[in-house]
């Protein structure tokens, strides 16, 4: 215990040493917000100089909502390639920056390599991988990231019970869940995860009804979710006697929705023909 | 629609440049108090300022201020457009234009920022004013003329209005020409090509393929930051595009455009949210407050409240949109998601019932079964009356079966047709639901009528499959194998891809071998075997199989085979009761083929093996004459007597019935009459006798005295008759049927009490009885109500005789159904049903109990069938063979000779007249008096 302390103790000097000489904006719990260069972090304090070589001032990390450091130019330039849809680029970027955790690194909210971790596990859910997503979390340390972050732990956990294929707790987890602004993003994703989980622990028929959900009221809104639940719910339906008419219509949704006419990669031979197949509405 | 457009532009364009006036002057001043009254909307005090402005100044402004003077001429236009007077907006817009040109711009002087702005906005009049081709003049000017300076106009919304003007004058080519050319346009920011795509989409959206919409809508940029979302501002365009295809039932088309809208429940949110914060700096304003500020506020508000409204009307009606559209497409799941958003959050909206109707066929559809019976159930409580109401409980009712709630099914199914006549479309469910919910209470009876008047009403009927099982396995139930098996036989050529297929095939096989079709039994047999050899039911077709081919007589190798079959298959599947059945089949086939021993030994692995077996009785039974060939009679006697007490503990009376008479026929057999009536009166009854068992002790002494010698026991029978029905009296319901059934005979014949016997009849039928005392029970019954004064006696009579003739075959038992039905059917004038029967009553020898009425009916009615030649051989056979029962030869005689003078033989028909008088001389029949009355009245016509 002794020999692990003193490593984190010259690790945290060693960082230090690189933090940049900008400005930054400290947000404490207590809704104040101090600007100032953040000297240093130790003893369970952030010290920081106020602006124009002001007095160095410090607070307790538990006194520290986040801080808002300044941003490092792999970041900007990951978030120009998510922005331009370019998401393996935003993705070397961002794990550029988690590796240069020398200089972005420290034991605080807001620092960027937390926020790399948590910004590539946002891209990993998008792309709704499950393992990724859960190797990417296995080290985050969620209190080093600002409160709105914050809120994703909650999803990022149960996807990683849903990447161990542990239903059960995923499940528990989702009941578990706070509860969500309505129309939010994680609102939806974690109707899509109940759906998974429901899924995986054996009840189709009860995550279709929740991945109904998905794409039904909110399919304008994120629409990616919403592809995601109509492609899930036809891979289940596919499975189910007497449900032709359904998968019909979903992949039919999928194609001109979501698709640009075409179904997912891997879509089932069923799929492809009732696709190709006119589906019976009045205007053919 | 086209005047928002407008006025977007033009507040634009007017909040920038004040600074071009703000020299410090009163001019400026002026200007800006009016464009503060615009923005409050207080349109009049801002007319009354500028017109003062250009009253006072304008004759001397250009030279004085400059072209910057037409900006007041501009503000006058914009409010005056505000105030919807396009025509009057267009002189202060042209002053402006061209009054007021920047190019008369002098040293010291500004130049008119709105010049070119004020030419658009006057093409904008024009086009509100229907003068699309000058409209189109002047937009075409502005881009032509715009010197492309500060303030910009907004060169594409000039575009897309021309692209309007056009499709306004029909020219929808060159709309769609310059509506495309802006949204390829790499000028038009994300707002743009969204009004440009709007315009578009609203113009050839009807009539554009589905496909082509596709295409555009993928191909034009509209991913502004990775997102096709409209905003909220646009939804109600969008919302009305959908609603115009779901109309058209294009469920898809519109799901297309509720797609690219903002979350109209987030619009609402997002309006409700600026309402709160309104009213909240509304409650915290102090009295003394300015009043100007306060009304502004408060008109602020009266906006935010019409503007949530709004939102939440698009709300409420996208999600009816969107649950529809879904639904129409085929989406159960989201159209669910849809109607449940809507009942839980729209009770206020006139359509409510419709939300919870489609919320239950939806939830029914995908068989969420509790949940549509919550909607049903709120529906029927708060909507008695509605047009729906028969739909929802028509629905209702089978979600409540589904969900196995069959009492509350069979209620509200019931209710549900009670205004439908059999064979209305709209009754087809709910008679499924009835017959079905019965048949699930066991109760067969009922379940069958119903069932069977559903299969009837409903050719094309929607639940026919399952009614067609459940009425066929009703019939089963009921032990009415013979028109079970038919029923079966059909199922299985018309869906041979029933998910009961394999119940139908094992049903239908017990069904054939029960009602002596051993051919069909085999061929369902044999299909299981085959196409479902994982089947629970696999064990017990091979000792089906086995019965079928005892039948058969086939080689006694394979019938062992097919029950050691079953036997090896039932163990290790946990069915215990198909291995002992094979176990009492081996035994019965050994015994049949005297191989004592083997039969023994199976005997005993019976006993060891399945002593609690409800087969003990039958299998005891199965044992006797193995016991008897190996001299074990009296050990056969105490396994009969100690099984008879179990079964008559069990309240097993059917086989407790089965039992004794075979006991007794035993008992007279090994030891003789004597020895039998000597057991059965000391019959040992350690504790308490059960009733059942007690009856059958009385009339056990009954029957063997009867056969010993009736006419001298006859007091001694009378008095265990008496006891018998003590018994019944006490406990009628435990008794078997046969001492029941022999007990209302004795009241019909002996005790002449009918109502008592007709009680006993009816007790014994509804106890869905089975065998030869149901045929004799319904016999006996079907004779009384063919003879009662009730009009429809004769049809129940002839239903009861026609059910023992299907179920039936043992030419003793059946004889009387013969009788019974073809009375009925000749007096009814059925003759060709009729014909039939009586031919069969005369062809079978041992019928004695009405051979000669039996033969003068069947001439009668070949008679009436017009088969004269053949009726007239008929009458003579009754006179000649029955001369001495007058009741029939007399009339038979008369008809014969009547036919023969039909045929111009008056001196035959005398002849046979005068045969029958001198065979019945001395008798003084009625019948022999009319013959002789007929007689004389021939002869003398001659």
């Amino acid at each position: 215990m002794k020999r692990s302390l003193i490593c984190l103790f010259v690790l945290m000097l060693g960082l230090l040493a690189e933090l940049p000489a900008q400005s930054s904006r400290i947000h404490l719990k207590d809704g104040q917000i101090q600007e100032g260069v953040v000297t240093s972090v130790r003893e369970g304090k952030i010290f920081w100089q106020l602006q124009d070589g002001g007095a160095t001032t410090s607070a307790a990390l538990d006194r520290i909502s986040f801080v808002e450091l300044p941003t490092p130019s792999l970041w900007l330039e990951s978030s120009e390639a998510y922005r331009t849809g370019d998401i393996a680029g935003a993705i070397a970027k961002l794990e550029q920056l988690e590796a240069s955790r020398s200089s972005t690194m420290y034991p605080a909210p807001g620092n960027f390599s937390s926020l790399a971790t948590w910004r590539l596990i946002d891209l990993y859910r998008r792309a709704f991988d499950a393992a990724a997503i859960q190797e990417a979390s296995a080290d985050l340390n969620w209190e080093y990231l600002p409160p709105t972050q914050r809120k994703d732990q909650p999803l990022v956990e149960i996807w990683s019970r849903i990447a161990d294929r542990d239903w059960g707790t995923a499940l528990e987890r989702i009941e578990a869940a706070p509860e969500l602004p309505a129309f939010s993003r994680n609102a939806l994703e974690l109707e899509l995860l109940r759906g998974i989980a429901l899924d995986g622990s054996g009840d189709s028929e009860a995550a279709i009804i929740h991945w109904g959900g998905v794409h039904a009221l909110w399919n304008g809104a994120h629409r990616d979710l919403a592809a995601e639940s109509v492609q899930r719910s036809v891979q289940a339906l596919e499975s189910m006697a007497g449900r032709e008419r359904e998968v019909q219509a979903l992949v039919h949704l999928y194609a001109e929705l979501y698709g640009e006419g075409t179904l997912w990669e891997g879509a089932s031979a069923q799929a492809e023909r009732l696709l190709n197949k006119s589906l019976e509405l009045p205007e053919g | 629609m086209r005047l928002r457009v407008l006025i977007l532009l033009a507040a634009a364009a007017l909040l920038s440049p004040q600074g071009a006036l703000a020299q410090g002057n009163e001019l400026a001043e002026s200007y800006d108090r009016g464009v503060t009254a615009m923005e409050a909307g207080n349109y009049e005090e801002g007319l009354a300022l500028v017109d003062a402005v250009i009253e006072k100044s304008a004759a001397t402004a250009l030279g004085r201020h400059g072209p910057v003077f037409g900006h007041f001429f501009y503000l006058k236009g914009m409010l005056l457009i505000r105030q919807g007077d396009y025509e009057a907006a267009i002189e202060p817009l042209r002053v402006c234009y061209e009054d007021y040109p920047s190019s008369a711009v002098q040293d010291g002087q500004l130049p008119n920022a709105f010049q070119i702005h004020a030419l658009m906005q006057w093409a904008g009049c024009l086009q509100a004013l229907g003068q699309y081709e000058e409209a189109i003049a002047k937009y075409e000017q502005t881009l032509a003329e715009d010197p492309r300076k500060n303030p910009p106009i907004n060169r594409i919304f000039v575009q897309i209005n021309i692209a309007r003007c056009h499709s306004q004058m029909g020219d929808e080519a060159k709309s769609e020409e310059i509506l495309r050319t802006v949204l390829g346009s790499e000028e038009a920011d994300g707002t743009a090509l969204q009004e440009a795509f709007l315009a578009l989409a609203a113009d050839w959206d009807p009539n554009a393929s589905l496909q082509e919409l596709f295409e555009v809508v993928a191909d034009t940029p509209l991913n502004i930051d990775r997102s096709t979302i409209f905003p909220a501002a646009l939804t109600g365009r969008l919302a009305t595009m959908a609603s115009r295809a779901l109309n058209s039932s294009k469920p898809l088309r519109a799901l297309t455009w509720y797609q690219m809208m903002t979350p109209p429940g987030a619009t609402v949110d997002a309006e409700q949210k600026r309402l709160e914060a309104l009213q909240e700096r509304r409650a915290t304003v102090p009295p003394n407050a300015n009043e100007d500020a306060v009304a502004a506020l408060d008109n602020e508000i009266s906006a935010a409240e019409a503007a949530l409204a709004t939102a939440e009307e698009i709300e409420a009606a996208s999600l009816i949109g969107l649950a529809g559209a879904h639904y129409q497409m085929g989406n159960l799941a989201a159209a669910r998601a849809g109607y449940r958003t809507l009942v839980a959050e729209h009770e206020d909206l006139p359509d409510y019932p419709f939300f919870l109707h489609n919320l239950l066929i939806c939830t029914a559809n995908l068989g969420r079964w509790e949940e549509a019976r919550e909607a049903g159930a709120q529906f029927l409580n708060a909507y008695a009356d509605h047009e729906l109401r028969p739909s929802v409980s028509r629905v209702l009712s089978e979600v409540i079966f589904v969900d196995g709630l069959y009492e509350e099914a069979l209620q509200v199914a019931g209710d549900s047709r009670e205004d439908l006549s059999p064979g209305d479309p709209d009754r087809d469910v709910p008679d499924f639901v009835v017959g079905a919910s019965l048949f699930q209470l066991e109760r067969f009876a009922e379940a069958q009528q119903e069932l069977a008047a559903y299969v009837e009403n409903y050719p094309e009927g929607k639940r026919l499959e399952t009614a067609q099982f459940f009425l066929a396995t009703s019939l089963t139930r009921l032990g009415r194998w013979a028109e079970a098996g038919p029923i079966f036989n059909d199922f299985i050529q018309v869906y041979p891809a029933s998910v009961m297929r394999a119940t139908v095939l094992y049903l239908g096989a017990l069904s054939n071998l029960i009602a002596n079709q051993p051919d069909l039994a085999l061929v369902h047999a044999n299909y299981l075997l085959r196409d479902f050899p994982s089947d629970p039911q696999i064990a017990a077709i091979h000792n089906v199989k086995g019965d079928v081919l005892r039948s058969q007589e086939a080689p006694v190798e394979e019938i062992q085979q097919q029950y050691e079959m079953a036997r090896t298959m039932a163990v290790p599947a946990g069915k215990p009761e198909v291995a002992a059945y094979a176990l009492r089949q081996l035994l019965a086939l050994s015994s049949d083929e005297q191989d004592w021993d083997r039969a023994l030994e199976i005997y005993e692995t019976f006993t060891t093996e399945h002593a609690n077996s409800p087969l003990r009785a039958e299998t005891e039974l199965a044992a006797i004459d193995a016991l008897v060939a190996r001299d074990r009679a009296e050990e056969a006697r105490e396994n009969l007597e100690r099984v008879i007490l179990d079964t008559a503990k069990t309240f097993e009376v059917g086989t407790l019935d089965d039992l004794f008479r075979s006991y007794l026929d035993f008992l007279v057999s090994n030891f003789g009459e004597e020895e039998a009536l000597k057991a059965v009166q000391e019959f040992p009854t350690p504790g308490a006798v059960p009733p059942a068992l007690n009856a059958w002790v009385s009339l056990a002494e009954v029957e063997l005295l009867e056969a010993m010698d009736a006419e001298a026991e006859a007091d001694r029978i009378s008095e265990l008759f008496y006891r018998l029905n003590a018994i019944y009296e006490e406990s009628g319901s435990e008794l078997g049927n046969y001492p029941l059934f022999r007990l209302a005979r004795w009241n019909l014949l002996e005790r002449k009490d009918q109502a008592a016997a007709e009680a006993i009849y009816d007790g014994i039928l509804e106890g869905n009885p089975s065998g030869e005392t149901k045929a004799l029970t319904m016999i006996d019954r079907a004779r009384l109500e063919a003879e009662s004064d009730d009009p429809l006696g004769k049809d129940k009579a002839l239903q009861k005789f026609q059910q023992v003739l299907a179920e039936m075959d043992d030419p003793s038992v059946i004889e009387g159904a013969v009788l019974g039905a073809a009375r009925i059917l000749t007096s009814q004038g059925k003759y060709d049903k009729a014909i039939p029967l009586w031919e069969q009553y005369m062809e079978a020898r041992g019928w004695n109990q009405a051979r000669p009425e039996a033969s003068f009916r069947y001439a009668h009615s070949l008679e009436r069938s017009g088969r004269r030649e053949e009726a007239l051989k008929g009458y003579l056979a009754v006179y000649a063979n029955f001369t001495g029962h007058l009741d029939w030869s007399t009339q038979a005689a008369i008809r014969a000779g009547e036919l023969l003078r039909q045929k111009d033989q008056a001196v035959d028909a005398l002849k046979v007249l005068q045969d029958l008088l001198r065979r019945t001389t001395g008798s003084e029949h009625p019948g022999v008096e009319e013959v002789k009355k007929v007689f004389f009245q021939w002869r003398d016509e001659l």
